[in-house]
């Protein structure tokens, strides 16, 4: 009946669970004040009983008691002539008949003067009890005998107990009375309170749903119904709860939200500048199995006409290329899409086939490069890149292959490339992931190892000092940091492989004493403050700091000089050795000499590697030494690879060689000369 | 001689009379014309009364009332010193002695005066209807005879019920004494409506009986001497006269 996760739902059992809670409450106070007065009533009642029994009781014997003395005041006085007259005969007649009054047992006359009885009666009383009285008999104020009264209250207890009885069986009937009263009151009480809670849900259930769930509702219903391309809206239903707050929420909702939420939707299906479909238009379009092909086109050179021409001219250029689409894909199975900048794509339906859709995109791809955009006189034209992919399982795997095709057709400046599995892009995609989950091995299992090229001393003639180049051990094989330098910083893993590289030579130190190791650092590393500073601490408390150089590469990626030369400054601090990496190639100069406080200079190989034969090489060298050489800094030669260059360098002053002729990288340091 | 006679029994007398206790109670019951008065109280009158006030004059007299056998019963038991006017019999002997007579009475049987009861002793009352008052003994022979159901007797409070009785025709004959019966009657009515059968069934004589117990009893000879005193004196005469004379004793 509802959706459990409903505001109809939930409202419904709130309320019920509130009202029955509250019913429940108040009823079960109402039954415990209906069984305290129950109780009371029925206490009352045993006390009522037990007074009314024991004042009958008492009532009864007193009265008794007082009834049976007037009785013998009675006898007493009627035989007191006869008594008088000392008439036995009589007396004993009279008291045979008085004998025959309830609870008497016996009767007797004791004459005063006398003192002997002069009559007697008797009855058996067979009771334990028998109570004695004397009554004295006077004739005319004369004592003249007394009258010796036995008697039994047997009878007056035995009327008080069935009185008694009686009256507690009649308590008894009220009682029963009253509790099969309080039952029927409790059965009435229980299907009165029913019927209030149902009454009471029925009430506040009829007026929640009238004020909150039905406007919620209709709203809902309003919105679902909703053309988001044209919402209008019936205010009709919604009049009848304008006054309360869903009523006004319905009526901002239809005066604002709605508009809002059109032009939410105008924004994301349409693309404002070029007025085509926008991305997440081709995204939903996609998932609609009518579209056989994607095509994915870029516009060439239109960056650097942005650029150069201003963001007003490049939104004229892509205006007219979208005017230029649409009037060639006008029938009505091309849909045209701008992406981002100056990509554009069209989806073909089933209505055409994907040769036609081939050659009609070739053919637009052959006029727009020739056409030209007359931009306040100066003609420009653009080259058109398109990768058309048919559609895939999802629209985003539509896209990813329309894309990759076209940067496929952009590297290989063909104008329209499809896509296929067996594009080279697609091998580079496949060997950067299968490079990626290597990293990400050698990380987890610190396969990661360092392979240790000697520097050979000009001055000392002998190896002097490594450097520790990084390797992968995997699956028994070697893999060299050109497999995966690349992939690994372009992953953001690169600071991984650089802090188990620093702990496997930190480890390798420790144990040999005479080495001295190099080190690369970039400056992706140096800006990494908590791996500096476990670097430097680790250094410190080893006490290797004067047996470590640090080689800083890619000093070109250093946008933050004073960090570095904090770094710096801290490494020399603990004796740690700088040198620059590959000084002389790219964008490495002078500056960083003077900036950076460094030790040393490794002159970049491509400079060396020809140094015998390359009057320009030789020129430069000779320079960076001498350049060097002013500074007090000392410099090494990378790429030594023969005789020739070993003595060359060392004639022109450098101070260390490394290359293959001193020494191939190695697991193990070495000391002496192969 | 007589005057030393005289004198000498005077102070006889008051020697005894010196020696009597001060107080003496006497009981007996309404029974006009010795005595008138409610039971339980002093006599009004009566004959013995006036009689027992002359011969007890030195000491403390005090006389009540009560049923004859009450009056009895009080006397035997010593509760008060005697009687003042009884028939002596063997039985009272035990418990009384007995002065000498003040009156002489006689029980006769009474009938109406329109009966004729042709009297030959008590068998010739067999089948009649006999009044007598409650506790009263008449006669030895009498006694026996009620004993022996000779005769049928039909018991009252008083005499005064018997004559009511006797006149009314709920009994046949009454016994009473005469003096008694005589002045009873003449309460009640002013005719002689009765005939006194004769002769009576016996003549008694009436004295003081004092109980053994009573101090009075051992100065029994002094109360004689002063009864014989008295009844020699005219004033007796006079009591009897005022009395008695209803029955022309």
């Amino acid at each position: 009946m509802f959706n459990r996760h409903s505001i109809k739902f939930k409202l419904f059992t709130i309320v019920t669970m509130v009202i029955v809670s509250f019913i429940a409450i108040f009823f079960l106070f109402w039954v415990r004040n209906t069984h305290h007065i129950k109780m009371q009533i029925a206490t009352s009642n045993a006390l009522i009983v037990k007074r009314s029994t024991q004042e009958n009781e008492t009532v009864q014997k007193k009265a008794s008691e007082s009834h049976l003395e007037e009785y013998f005041k009675l006898v007493a006085q009627v035989i007191a002539l006869d008594a008088y007259n000392l008439d036995y005969d009589a007396i004993q007649s009279k008291i045979s008949n008085f004998l025959n009054h309830e609870g008497l047992c016996t009767l007797e006359i004791t004459d005063t003067v006398s003192q002997k009885n002069i009559a007697t009666a008797m009855r058996n009383c067979m009771t334990p009890t028998i109570l004695h009285k004397e009554i004295p008999i006077f004739f005319r104020h004369e004592l003249i005998a007394t009258l010796n009264v036995g008697y039994s209250l047997e009878h007056i207890d035995a009327k008080i107990k069935r009185e008694n009885d009686y009256l507690r069986a009649q308590s008894m009937l009220l009682q029963e009375s009253v509790d099969e009263s309080f039952l029927n009151y409790f059965y009435l009480q229980a299907v009165v309170f029913f019927l209030m809670t149902l009454g009471m849900l029925t009430i506040v259930w009829y007026q929640i749903d009238r004020t909150v769930v039905k406007p919620i509702g209709v709203l809902l219903h309003h919105m679902e119904i909703m053309d988001v391309n044209e919402p209008t809206f019936s205010s009709e239903k919604t009049l009848a709860f304008s006054q309360t707050e869903i009523g006004q929420l319905s009526e901002y909702f239809h005066k604002h939200i709605a508009k809002l939420i059109a032009q939410l939707h105008l924004r994301a299906n349409y693309d404002a500048l070029t007025q085509l479909y926008s991305k997440q238009k081709l995204l939903d379009d996609l998932k609609n199995s009518n579209h056989h092909t994607l095509a994915i086109l870029d516009l060439e050179n239109f960056k650097e006409a942005n650029n150069f021409f201003g963001v007003d001219v490049g939104d004229a250029i892509l205006r007219y290329t979208a005017t230029y689409l649409v009037h060639s894909f006008s029938e009505p199975c091309f849909r045209l899409y701008r992406l981002h900048g100056d990509e554009f794509a069209i989806v073909a339906t089933q209505h055409n086939t994907f040769e036609e859709f081939v050659d009609k995109l070739q053919c637009f791809a052959s006029e727009f490069s020739n056409e030209e955009f007359n931009n306040d006189g100066t003609l420009l034209s653009f080259g058109i890149s398109i990768g058309i992919a048919p559609i895939q399982e999802t629209p985003s795997k539509s896209m990813t292959c329309a894309l990759v095709a076209l940067k496929h057709a952009k590297n290989s400046k063909e104008p329209l490339v499809h896509y296929s599995d067996e594009l080279p892009i697609i091998k580079a995609y496949e060997k950067n992931i299968y490079t990626l989950n290597l990293i990400k091995h050698a990380i987890k299992e610190n396969t990661v190892i360092p392979y240790f090229q000697p520097i050979f001393s000009h001055k000392e003639g002998a190896i002097t000092k490594h450097e520790a180049l990084m390797r992968i051990q995997y699956k028994g094989t070697i893999i060299p940091p050109l497999d995966f330098l690349e992939v690994s910083k372009k992953s953001n893993t690169y600071h991984h492989l650089s802090a188990h590289m620093a702990m496997k030579v930190i480890a390798h130190l420790k144990t040999h004493p005479h080495d001295s190791i190099a080190i690369n650092i970039t400056a992706n590393d140096m800006i990494r403050k908590d791996f500096c500073a476990w670097l430097l601490n680790v250094i410190e408390q080893n006490g290797i700091g004067h047996r470590m150089t640090f080689e800083i590469t890619e000093q070109e990626g250093i946008e933050n000089f004073d960090v570095v030369k904090e770094f710096i400054a801290e490494a020399k601090r603990i004796g740690v050795e700088i040198a620059i990496d590959d000084f002389g190639s790219g964008y490495s100069n002078f500056e960083h000499l003077i900036h950076l406080d460094v030790n040393y200079l490794k002159i970049d190989g491509s400079l060396i590697q020809n140094i015998v034969t390359d009057k320009n090489a030789q020129l430069i060298v000779k320079t960076i030494v001498h350049f060097a050489q002013s500074l007090h800094i000392k410099t090494v030669a990378e790429y030594v690879s023969s005789e020739e260059i070993f003595q060359y360098i060392q004639a022109i002053g450098i101070d260390y060689s490394q290359g293959y002729y001193i020494g191939k990288p190695h697991p193990k340091t070495q000391r002496e000369l192969p | 001689m007589k005057r030393c006679i005289f004198i000498l029994t005077c102070i006889v007398t008051l020697y005894g009379w010196c020696d009597l206790p001060k107080r003496i109670h006497l009981v007996e019951d309404p029974w006009p014309p010795y005595t008138y008065g409610e039971p339980s109280f002093e006599p009004t009158k009566g004959a013995v009364v006036e009689v027992l006030q002359h011969i007890f004059h030195t000491v403390e007299l005090k006389l009540t009332l009560h049923p004859w056998k009450r009056a009895l019963l009080l006397a035997k038991e010593g509760k008060v010193d005697g009687l003042m006017l009884t028939i002596e019999t063997k039985e009272r002997q035990e418990d009384f002695i007995f002065s000498a007579p003040l009156f002489y009475d006689e029980i006769v049987f009474i009938t109406r005066a329109d009966t004729i009861l042709p009297y030959k002793g008590l068998h010739s009352l067999q089948g009649l209807k006999i009044g007598t008052v409650n506790g009263s003994k008449y006669s030895d022979e009498f006694q026996e005879a009620i004993l022996n159901q000779q005769i049928h007797i039909e018991p009252a409070d008083e005499i005064q019920t018997n004559i009511k009785k006797l006149m009314s025709k709920r009994i046949d004959v009454m016994i009473a004494s005469k003096i008694a019966f005589c002045s009873a009657h003449k309460e009640l009515y002013k005719d002689k409506n009765y005939t006194i059968i004769s002769p009576s069934l016996k003549k008694i004589d009436l004295k003081i009986a004092i109980t053994k117990q009573s101090p009075f009893a051992k100065h029994m000879d002094t109360i004689n001497q002063e009864i014989r005193r008295f009844k020699n004196d005219a004033s007796y005469q006079q009591i009897r006269q005022r009395y008695f004379d209803v029955c022309s004793l």
